[in-house]
């Protein structure tokens, strides 16, 4: 079911930088008419004020490949013009897996999401609001619901990442409550998309609250929460079946840091830029690797870029098809 | 005033892009919710800002990629507000308990701590904070090499393109490649 919600209309959405649609469509001129324009981004999604971008996606039949911003001024608003092929939207909509699971939350689907781009792409075109009367939305209702429930999956991989990290850093004796901060940021953010209030900037994250009318309990006890017991309630009663959240997350080599020698010694070269003394092998959930290993040093190696802590997406799909 | 060539080229310029497209813009999002009265999205802005921050002095530290969205965060949660917080090291060691390399930076995790929850911000409580993360950020900027003029806005726009395409010739006589615009965001 397409629970997307549609925050705004094309007007509303310029009105709040002081533009109408003629004003755009005119200071964009030829720029505007090499394919199908749409507004995107926090605009269309009921969001933004007067500093905001105006983000507008084209879509153009033949191009092959997304090019690069083009950018123009409209007044002092900056408008970014992104060229896409037409065929994208649906090439990557038939690139997401169909299964899905039923929670009181939404439909999650079973599969890793898609990566950082072609997500915020997918989430900006479900919400896409065309430029020119007539034209129809990017995505249709089934493609709009599908978009969602993996959207929703990746914002539940977000959370347990948060509540894992969290744990970790209690577990090693350092004051957690940044790290709990953070958790219950994810958890809001969840309730958001199973409203239909898709994901935006951060900063959108109030906004989104206030347009999914989160309710004062939730809004209260998660930031509040600051256990695990707390974060578990939580999810619970947002609809989810139980996960630990050691179990299914993983801390692993980061593939990132590769391997140095200089004469004999080995170092790992990490992306903080710096020749580091290669560790002992350390690969598995949280859970069995914090048997063997302090929490501590897990996080020292996390944060000098040697170890990646991750979501087990292959697990978590099982703990939610269990 | 003298420079180290390879330093400015090196770091110096990536970490100049990333205060351009990250910090800058965060930071104007700052004013554009203060006018608004949004006091819930000024602190988020706020966040966002010092989020932007202290990817910036990670890469003027030395860090050779897109911002790691965890470990920044892990790192920033970790700082303990005594100053060994972030950033990447320039003086390596393990300088707090768990801070490992990235020791000696700025006031990015402290001031992050002392934000309120947005969602229950007053007028009081966001002014405060953007008068706090505007002052970190005129800190980060005297500490760039380089200085920056606000890209996105009609005047700034070319002037910063300009400095770019002036970096880029620095970058090449000193045998560096070309800065790669997809690897230095947040």
């Amino acid at each position: 079911m397409d629970r997307t919600l549609v925050g705004t209309s094309l007007d509303a959405a310029l009105a709040r930088v002081g533009a109408t649609p003629a004003d755009l469509l005119a200071h964009g001129g030829s720029v505007l008419e090499a394919g199908t324009p749409y507004l995107v981004g926090s605009l269309a999604q009921g969001l933004g004020n007067r500093g905001s971008d105006v983000d507008i996606h084209l879509f153009v039949p033949g191009l092959a490949r997304p090019t690069p911003p083009f950018l123009f001024f409209l007044d002092q608003t900056p408008v970014d013009v992104e060229h896409y092929p037409a065929e994208e939207p649906g090439r990557l909509v038939d690139g997401l897996s169909t299964a899905t699971v039923a929670t009181a939350l939404g439909d999650i689907a079973l599969a890793a999401p898609p990566d950082r781009r072609p997500r915020t792409w997918l989430t900006r075109w479900c919400t896409a609001l065309p430029l020119r009367p007539d034209t129809p939305r990017v995505f249709d209702g089934a493609a709009r619901a599908l978009v969602t429930a993996h959207l929703l999956r990746a914002t539940l991989s977000r959370t347990v990442l948060a509540w894992a990290t969290a744990e970790l850093v209690a577990a090693s004796g350092a004051d957690p409550g940044p790290a709990w901060a953070l958790c219950t940021r994810s958890i809001l953010d969840l309730a958001c998309v199973g409203a239909g209030v898709l994901p935006a900037g951060d900063k959108w994250l109030p906004a989104r609250m206030r347009l999914a009318a989160l309710g004062e309990d939730l809004v209260d006890a998660a930031t509040r929460a600051r256990s695990g017991q707390a974060t578990a309630r939580l999810l619970g009663g947002l609809g989810l079946p139980a996960l630990d959240p050691l179990e299914v997350t993983r801390l692993a080599p980061d593939p990132d840091a590769t391997e140095v020698r200089i004469g004999r010694r080995r170092y790992l070269l990490t992306q903080f830029g710096r020749l580091e003394d290669a560790p002992a092998a350390v690969a598995g959930s949280c859970r069995e690797v914090l048997g063997e290993r302090g929490a501590g040093e897990l996080l020292a190696a996390v944060t000098t870029g040697l170890l990646l802590l991750a979501p087990d997406e292959d697990a978590i799909s099982e703990r939610l098809s269990a | 005033m003298t420079m180290d060539a390879l330093l400015v080229a090196a770091r110096g310029a990536p970490a100049s892009w990333v205060f351009v497209n990250e910090v800058q813009s965060a930071a104007g999002d700052i004013d554009a919710a203060l006018s608004d009265e949004d006091w819930a999205t000024c602190v988020e802005a706020c966040r966002s800002t010092l989020r932007a921050a202290a990817y910036c002095r990670l890469v003027l530290a030395g860090y050779r990629g897109r911002c790691p969205e965890g470990a920044l965060d892990l790192c920033l949660a970790l700082a303990d507000g005594s100053g060994g917080a972030i950033g990447g090291g320039l003086t390596g060691g393990s300088g707090g308990a768990i801070g490992g390399g990235l020791t000696g930076g700025g006031p990015e995790g402290r001031l992050l701590r002392e934000l309120p929850p947005s969602w229950q911000a007053d007028r009081a409580g966001a002014e405060a904070a953007a008068a706090r993360v505007r002052a970190a950020v005129a800190d980060l900027e005297r500490e760039l090499p380089i200085k920056m003029p606000v890209i996105r806005t009609a005047e700034g726009f070319f002037p910063s393109v300009r400095i770019g395409a002036d970096l880029e010739r620095l970058r090449a006589q000193l045998g560096l490649p070309p800065i790669d615009w997809m690897t230095w965001v947040l």
